[in-house]
Protein backbone atom coordinates (compact mmCIF):
# COMPACT_ATOMS: atom_id res chain seq x y z
CA UNK A 1 0.00 0.00 0.00
CA UNK A 2 1.44 3.09 -0.95
CA UNK A 3 0.87 6.41 1.32
CA UNK A 4 0.78 9.00 -0.20
CA UNK A 5 0.58 12.79 0.24
CA UNK A 6 1.69 16.37 -0.24
CA UNK A 7 4.42 18.40 1.25
CA UNK A 8 4.56 21.99 0.69
CA UNK A 9 7.13 23.58 2.83
CA UNK A 10 5.23 27.07 1.82
CA UNK A 11 1.43 28.37 1.51
CA UNK A 12 0.70 28.29 -2.41
CA UNK A 13 -0.33 31.97 -3.49
CA UNK A 14 -1.24 31.62 -7.24
CA UNK A 15 0.73 33.95 -9.19
CA UNK A 16 3.63 35.93 -7.99
CA UNK A 17 6.74 37.77 -9.28
CA UNK A 18 9.71 38.30 -8.02
CA UNK A 19 9.83 40.20 -4.28
CA UNK A 20 12.13 42.32 -3.13
CA UNK A 21 12.66 45.10 -0.17
CA UNK A 22 15.63 47.58 0.75
CA UNK A 23 16.79 49.57 3.96
CA UNK A 24 18.76 52.52 4.75
CA UNK A 25 20.23 53.89 7.14
CA UNK A 26 22.14 50.34 8.06
CA UNK A 27 23.81 51.78 11.17
CA UNK A 28 23.19 54.19 13.57
CA UNK A 29 24.77 55.15 16.84
CA UNK A 30 23.39 57.37 19.21
CA UNK A 31 23.34 58.86 23.51
CA UNK A 32 20.16 59.78 24.54
CA UNK A 33 20.66 62.26 27.64
CA UNK A 34 18.64 61.65 31.01
CA UNK A 35 14.58 62.54 30.03
CA UNK A 36 15.41 62.80 26.66
CA UNK A 37 13.69 61.13 23.48
CA UNK A 38 15.33 60.32 20.42
CA UNK A 39 13.78 60.02 17.03
CA UNK A 40 14.83 59.14 13.64
CA UNK A 41 13.56 57.96 10.25
CA UNK A 42 14.42 54.41 8.54
CA UNK A 43 13.71 54.08 5.22
CA UNK A 44 12.48 51.02 3.49
CA UNK A 45 11.89 50.94 -0.33
CA UNK A 46 11.40 47.95 -3.21
CA UNK A 47 12.76 47.81 -6.51
CA UNK A 48 10.81 44.67 -7.56
CA UNK A 49 7.97 44.53 -10.00
CA UNK A 50 5.07 44.37 -7.07
CA UNK A 51 3.99 45.85 -4.38
CA UNK A 52 5.10 44.48 -0.38
CA UNK A 53 3.03 44.05 2.40
CA UNK A 54 5.39 44.80 5.54
CA UNK A 55 5.58 44.14 9.00
CA UNK A 56 7.95 46.07 11.27
CA UNK A 57 9.00 45.83 14.69
CA UNK A 58 11.97 46.97 17.20
CA UNK A 59 14.11 45.38 19.50
CA UNK A 60 16.82 46.70 21.92
CA UNK A 61 18.91 44.79 24.11
CA UNK A 62 20.95 45.93 26.86
CA UNK A 63 22.74 43.06 28.08
CA UNK A 64 20.68 39.99 27.83
CA UNK A 65 17.69 41.95 29.08
CA UNK A 66 14.98 44.01 27.03
CA UNK A 67 14.42 47.34 26.60
CA UNK A 68 10.67 48.36 26.71
CA UNK A 69 11.14 52.56 25.83
CA UNK A 70 11.46 52.17 21.80
CA UNK A 71 8.93 52.27 19.68
CA UNK A 72 8.38 51.82 16.15
CA UNK A 73 5.58 53.52 13.87
CA UNK A 74 3.55 52.31 11.63
CA UNK A 75 3.83 48.27 12.49
CA UNK A 76 2.52 47.37 8.79
CA UNK A 77 2.84 49.29 5.69
CA UNK A 78 2.69 48.57 2.05
CA UNK A 79 5.93 49.41 0.37
CA UNK A 80 5.20 50.42 -3.57
CA UNK A 81 6.97 48.69 -6.31
CA UNK A 82 9.78 50.16 -8.33
CA UNK A 83 10.60 52.07 -6.07
CA UNK A 84 14.17 53.10 -5.04
CA UNK A 85 16.37 55.26 -1.96
CA UNK A 86 15.35 58.48 -3.53
CA UNK A 87 11.70 57.82 -2.92
CA UNK A 88 11.77 55.26 -0.30
CA UNK A 89 9.18 55.36 2.94
CA UNK A 90 9.72 56.00 6.28
CA UNK A 91 9.43 54.60 9.57
CA UNK A 92 9.96 56.87 13.13
CA UNK A 93 11.63 54.70 15.48
CA UNK A 94 11.54 56.46 19.04
CA UNK A 95 13.56 55.58 21.66
CA UNK A 96 13.32 57.14 24.80
CA UNK A 97 15.70 57.57 27.98
CA UNK A 98 13.36 58.07 31.47
CA UNK A 99 15.99 57.30 33.54
CA UNK A 100 13.37 56.03 36.17
CA UNK A 101 11.44 53.14 34.71
CA UNK A 102 9.01 50.15 35.23
CA UNK A 103 10.66 46.88 35.40
CA UNK A 104 9.72 43.55 34.78
CA UNK A 105 11.49 41.73 37.24
CA UNK A 106 11.72 41.07 40.75
CA UNK A 107 12.47 45.01 41.45
CA UNK A 108 9.33 46.79 40.47
CA UNK A 109 11.19 50.21 39.02
CA UNK A 110 14.92 50.73 37.79
CA UNK A 111 16.83 54.01 37.88
CA UNK A 112 19.57 54.02 34.84
CA UNK A 113 22.55 55.61 36.10
CA UNK A 114 26.32 56.10 34.69
CA UNK A 115 26.40 55.09 30.82
CA UNK A 116 24.69 52.59 29.52
CA UNK A 117 25.03 50.59 25.90
CA UNK A 118 22.39 48.95 23.91
CA UNK A 119 22.29 47.19 20.70
CA UNK A 120 18.85 48.11 19.20
CA UNK A 121 17.66 46.46 15.60
CA UNK A 122 15.11 47.02 13.33
CA UNK A 123 12.98 44.65 11.43
CA UNK A 124 11.15 44.43 8.32
CA UNK A 125 9.55 41.84 7.21
CA UNK A 126 7.53 41.21 4.02
CA UNK A 127 4.45 39.30 4.15
CA UNK A 128 5.05 36.79 1.35
CA UNK A 129 5.43 32.56 1.28
CA UNK A 130 8.92 32.98 1.72
CA UNK A 131 9.83 35.94 3.87
CA UNK A 132 12.65 38.65 3.30
CA UNK A 133 13.52 40.70 6.47
CA UNK A 134 16.12 43.03 5.88
CA UNK A 135 17.55 44.75 9.37
CA UNK A 136 18.84 48.20 10.58
CA UNK A 137 21.23 48.72 13.50
CA UNK A 138 21.33 51.52 16.37
CA UNK A 139 24.07 51.28 18.77
CA UNK A 140 22.60 53.37 22.20
CA UNK A 141 24.42 54.84 24.64
CA UNK A 142 21.78 55.73 27.49
CA UNK A 143 22.80 57.87 29.58
CA UNK A 144 21.71 58.28 33.27
CA UNK A 145 22.14 59.83 36.57
CA UNK A 146 25.29 60.88 37.92
CA UNK A 147 25.60 60.72 41.19
CA UNK A 148 28.62 62.04 42.05
CA UNK A 149 27.89 65.25 40.56
CA UNK A 150 24.33 64.83 42.22
CA UNK A 151 26.01 64.72 45.45
CA UNK A 152 28.40 67.70 44.74
CA UNK A 153 25.54 70.15 43.81
CA UNK A 154 23.47 68.80 46.77
CA UNK A 155 25.97 69.16 49.25
CA UNK A 156 26.30 72.30 48.35
CA UNK A 157 23.07 73.36 48.44
CA UNK A 158 22.36 72.59 51.70
CA UNK A 159 25.57 74.10 52.98
CA UNK A 160 24.18 77.18 51.33
CA UNK A 161 21.03 77.01 52.84
CA UNK A 162 22.52 76.86 56.19
CA UNK A 163 25.10 79.66 55.12
CA UNK A 164 22.22 81.78 54.57
CA UNK A 165 19.92 81.02 57.52
CA UNK A 166 23.29 81.46 59.78
CA UNK A 167 23.07 85.15 57.74
CA UNK A 168 19.62 86.01 58.71
CA UNK A 169 19.59 84.75 62.25
CA UNK A 170 22.70 87.40 62.62
CA UNK A 171 20.85 90.17 60.64
CA UNK A 172 17.65 89.77 63.53
CA UNK A 173 20.23 89.41 66.36
CA UNK A 174 21.59 93.14 65.04
CA UNK A 175 18.52 94.89 64.25
CA UNK A 176 17.35 93.31 67.91
CA UNK A 177 20.41 95.37 69.29
CA UNK A 178 19.77 98.94 67.19
CA UNK A 179 15.83 98.52 68.24
CA UNK A 180 17.42 98.45 71.90
CA UNK B 1 12.16 85.43 52.64
CA UNK B 2 11.08 85.10 48.80
CA UNK B 3 14.58 85.75 47.68
CA UNK B 4 16.06 82.59 49.86
CA UNK B 5 13.20 80.87 48.04
CA UNK B 6 14.10 82.00 44.48
CA UNK B 7 17.63 80.99 45.16
CA UNK B 8 16.75 77.78 46.05
CA UNK B 9 14.57 77.30 43.19
CA UNK B 10 17.44 78.39 40.95
CA UNK B 11 19.98 76.09 42.59
CA UNK B 12 17.52 73.37 42.22
CA UNK B 13 17.51 73.91 38.29
CA UNK B 14 21.39 73.65 38.78
CA UNK B 15 21.06 70.76 39.96
CA UNK B 16 19.02 68.85 37.54
CA UNK B 17 20.99 70.58 34.62
CA UNK B 18 23.86 68.77 36.22
CA UNK B 19 22.64 65.59 35.14
CA UNK B 20 22.64 66.61 31.70
CA UNK B 21 25.68 67.91 29.71
CA UNK B 22 25.51 69.75 26.25
CA UNK B 23 22.56 68.81 24.44
CA UNK B 24 23.44 66.15 21.93
CA UNK B 25 22.67 67.85 18.59
CA UNK B 26 21.20 64.34 16.31
CA UNK B 27 21.97 64.63 12.65
CA UNK B 28 19.26 62.49 10.82
CA UNK B 29 20.25 64.10 7.62
CA UNK B 30 19.90 60.89 4.89
CA UNK B 31 22.60 59.06 4.17
CA UNK B 32 21.10 57.05 0.78
CA UNK B 33 24.61 56.20 0.03
CA UNK B 34 24.63 52.79 2.28
CA UNK B 35 21.83 50.53 1.82
CA UNK B 36 20.91 47.19 0.72
CA UNK B 37 18.70 45.19 -0.83
CA UNK B 38 17.40 41.62 -0.95
CA UNK B 39 15.41 40.42 -3.94
CA UNK B 40 14.39 36.30 -4.43
CA UNK B 41 13.02 35.15 -7.74
CA UNK B 42 9.91 34.70 -8.61
CA UNK B 43 9.55 30.89 -7.78
CA UNK B 44 11.22 31.47 -4.65
CA UNK B 45 8.48 34.21 -4.10
CA UNK B 46 6.43 31.38 -4.25
CA UNK B 47 7.37 28.99 -1.68
CA UNK B 48 9.76 26.09 -1.98
CA UNK B 49 7.08 22.98 -3.06
CA UNK B 50 8.76 19.13 -3.08
CA UNK B 51 7.28 16.92 -5.56
CA UNK B 52 8.14 13.36 -7.02
CA UNK B 53 10.43 12.66 -10.01
CA UNK B 54 7.51 13.11 -12.62
CA UNK B 55 7.33 16.41 -11.25
CA UNK B 56 10.95 17.65 -11.00
CA UNK B 57 11.25 16.87 -14.66
CA UNK B 58 7.76 18.39 -15.84
CA UNK B 59 8.42 21.16 -13.01
CA UNK B 60 4.92 20.37 -11.26
CA UNK B 61 3.98 19.28 -7.68
CA UNK B 62 2.67 16.25 -7.32
CA UNK B 63 2.19 13.80 -4.16
CA UNK B 64 5.05 12.06 -2.45
CA UNK B 65 5.59 8.92 -0.97
CA UNK B 66 6.39 7.98 2.63
CA UNK B 67 9.82 6.24 2.40
CA UNK B 68 11.42 8.41 -0.46
CA UNK B 69 14.53 10.63 0.39
CA UNK B 70 15.76 13.11 -2.07
CA UNK B 71 12.96 14.45 -3.45
CA UNK B 72 13.31 17.99 -5.50
CA UNK B 73 11.64 20.96 -4.91
CA UNK B 74 9.55 21.55 -8.22
CA UNK B 75 12.05 24.46 -9.94
CA UNK B 76 15.20 22.90 -9.15
CA UNK B 77 15.61 21.99 -12.59
CA UNK B 78 13.95 24.23 -15.34
CA UNK B 79 12.67 21.40 -17.54
CA UNK B 80 13.86 24.00 -21.06
CA UNK B 81 17.63 24.80 -19.39
CA UNK B 82 18.35 22.44 -16.19
CA UNK B 83 19.16 25.75 -13.99
CA UNK B 84 17.39 26.14 -11.27
CA UNK B 85 14.60 28.62 -10.45
CA UNK B 86 15.27 29.39 -6.88
CA UNK B 87 17.93 32.36 -6.02
CA UNK B 88 18.33 35.26 -3.31
CA UNK B 89 19.91 38.92 -4.83
CA UNK B 90 21.28 41.08 -2.57
CA UNK B 91 22.56 44.82 -3.88
CA UNK B 92 24.80 46.26 -1.13
CA UNK B 93 26.25 49.51 -1.13
CA UNK B 94 28.52 50.88 1.20
CA UNK B 95 28.03 48.38 3.93
CA UNK B 96 28.79 44.78 4.45
CA UNK B 97 26.28 42.18 4.77
CA UNK B 98 25.27 38.87 5.42
CA UNK B 99 22.21 36.91 4.39
CA UNK B 100 20.98 33.94 6.30
CA UNK B 101 17.83 31.70 5.91
CA UNK B 102 16.00 28.83 7.71
CA UNK B 103 11.97 27.73 9.32
CA UNK B 104 10.51 29.10 12.01
CA UNK B 105 9.36 25.51 12.79
CA UNK B 106 9.60 21.75 11.83
CA UNK B 107 7.51 20.92 8.87
CA UNK B 108 4.47 20.38 10.52
CA UNK B 109 0.43 19.16 9.62
CA UNK B 110 -1.23 21.72 12.06
CA UNK B 111 -0.27 25.64 12.20
CA UNK B 112 2.11 26.70 14.31
CA UNK B 113 2.47 22.96 14.79
CA UNK B 114 0.24 22.41 17.67
CA UNK B 115 -2.61 20.38 18.69
CA UNK B 116 -2.68 16.58 20.08
CA UNK B 117 -3.41 15.55 16.59
CA UNK B 118 -0.40 18.09 14.98
CA UNK B 119 2.22 15.54 12.75
CA UNK B 120 5.41 16.50 12.53
CA UNK B 121 8.32 16.10 10.10
CA UNK B 122 11.49 17.22 11.76
CA UNK B 123 13.07 19.73 9.60
CA UNK B 124 16.17 18.81 9.14
CA UNK B 125 14.83 16.14 6.80
CA UNK B 126 14.77 19.29 4.07
CA UNK B 127 17.97 20.01 2.88
CA UNK B 128 19.75 22.54 0.71
CA UNK B 129 22.62 23.84 -1.40
CA UNK B 130 23.53 27.19 -2.81
CA UNK B 131 26.16 27.64 -5.52
CA UNK B 132 26.93 31.18 -7.29
CA UNK B 133 26.97 29.15 -10.33
CA UNK B 134 23.33 28.10 -11.94
CA UNK B 135 23.59 25.12 -13.45
CA UNK B 136 22.96 21.15 -14.03
CA UNK B 137 25.62 20.38 -11.51
CA UNK B 138 25.62 23.60 -9.21
CA UNK B 139 23.80 23.78 -6.63
CA UNK B 140 24.38 20.12 -6.30
CA UNK B 141 23.07 17.79 -3.66
CA UNK B 142 26.48 16.63 -2.76
CA UNK B 143 27.18 19.88 -0.91
CA UNK B 144 23.42 20.27 0.86
CA UNK B 145 22.83 21.27 4.67
CA UNK B 146 19.77 20.09 6.44
CA UNK B 147 18.14 22.86 7.32
CA UNK B 148 17.56 24.08 11.44
CA UNK B 149 14.78 25.78 12.98
CA UNK B 150 15.78 29.47 13.34
CA UNK B 151 18.57 31.33 11.14
CA UNK B 152 21.26 29.26 9.94
CA UNK B 153 24.65 31.38 11.33
CA UNK B 154 26.76 28.50 10.88
CA UNK B 155 25.90 28.43 7.17
CA UNK B 156 25.36 31.36 6.18
CA UNK B 157 23.90 32.39 2.26
CA UNK B 158 26.60 35.38 2.31
CA UNK B 159 28.63 36.52 4.54
CA UNK B 160 30.43 40.14 5.13
CA UNK B 161 29.93 41.10 1.49
CA UNK B 162 29.90 44.75 0.68
CA UNK B 163 29.41 43.76 -3.10
CA UNK B 164 26.56 42.81 -5.14
CA UNK B 165 25.87 39.01 -4.97
CA UNK B 166 23.60 36.26 -6.39
CA UNK B 167 23.14 33.30 -4.93
CA UNK B 168 21.43 30.02 -6.29
CA UNK B 169 19.67 27.61 -4.44
CA UNK B 170 18.36 23.92 -4.62
CA UNK B 171 16.19 22.29 -2.08
CA UNK B 172 15.73 18.59 -1.24
CA UNK B 173 12.81 16.57 1.21
CA UNK B 174 13.49 13.01 2.45
CA UNK B 175 9.77 12.18 3.96
CA UNK B 176 10.42 9.54 7.06
CA UNK B 177 8.81 5.99 6.40
CA UNK B 178 5.40 5.77 7.60
CA UNK B 179 4.27 9.35 7.42
CA UNK B 180 0.61 9.92 7.07
CA UNK B 181 -1.00 11.33 4.46
CA UNK B 182 -1.17 15.13 5.16
CA UNK B 183 -0.28 18.61 3.85
CA UNK B 184 3.36 19.61 5.79
CA UNK B 185 4.10 23.23 6.40
CA UNK B 186 6.61 25.66 7.65
CA UNK B 187 7.70 29.26 6.96
CA UNK B 188 10.98 29.70 5.57
CA UNK B 189 12.74 33.42 6.01
CA UNK B 190 15.63 35.23 4.78
CA UNK B 191 17.31 37.71 6.76
CA UNK B 192 19.84 40.33 5.87
CA UNK B 193 22.09 41.92 8.53
CA UNK B 194 25.20 44.28 9.19
CA UNK B 195 27.01 43.13 11.76
CA UNK B 196 27.19 39.27 11.37
CA UNK B 197 24.74 37.58 13.67
CA UNK B 198 21.45 36.52 12.03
Amino acid sequence: MNAKFIIALFLMIPIVSSSSIGIFPVNESVTIQPFKTFKTNIYVFNPSEKDVNVDINVSCKMGDKYYENVYVHPKRMTVEKNTNVTDAKPILLTVKNPVFFENKGVTKYSVTTGENYMKCKVYVKTDEPTSIIVTSNINVKLVGLNFSKLFFVLVFLIAFYFGIRKIDKKNKKNKKKDKA
Amino acid sequence: MLKKILIFFVLLVILFKANESTDFVMNTSLQNSIYYYIQTSAELSKGILFTNSTGANQNVQYMLVSGTTNNNAVWNYNNSNGKTEYWVYAYIQGAEISVCHGATNHLCSNPGCIGIDNYLININNAKWSKSETNDLNNPSISNSIPFVIGFDNQNKIIQNSDVPKTIYFRYWLDVPPNSPPYIFNTTYQIIGVVDNEC
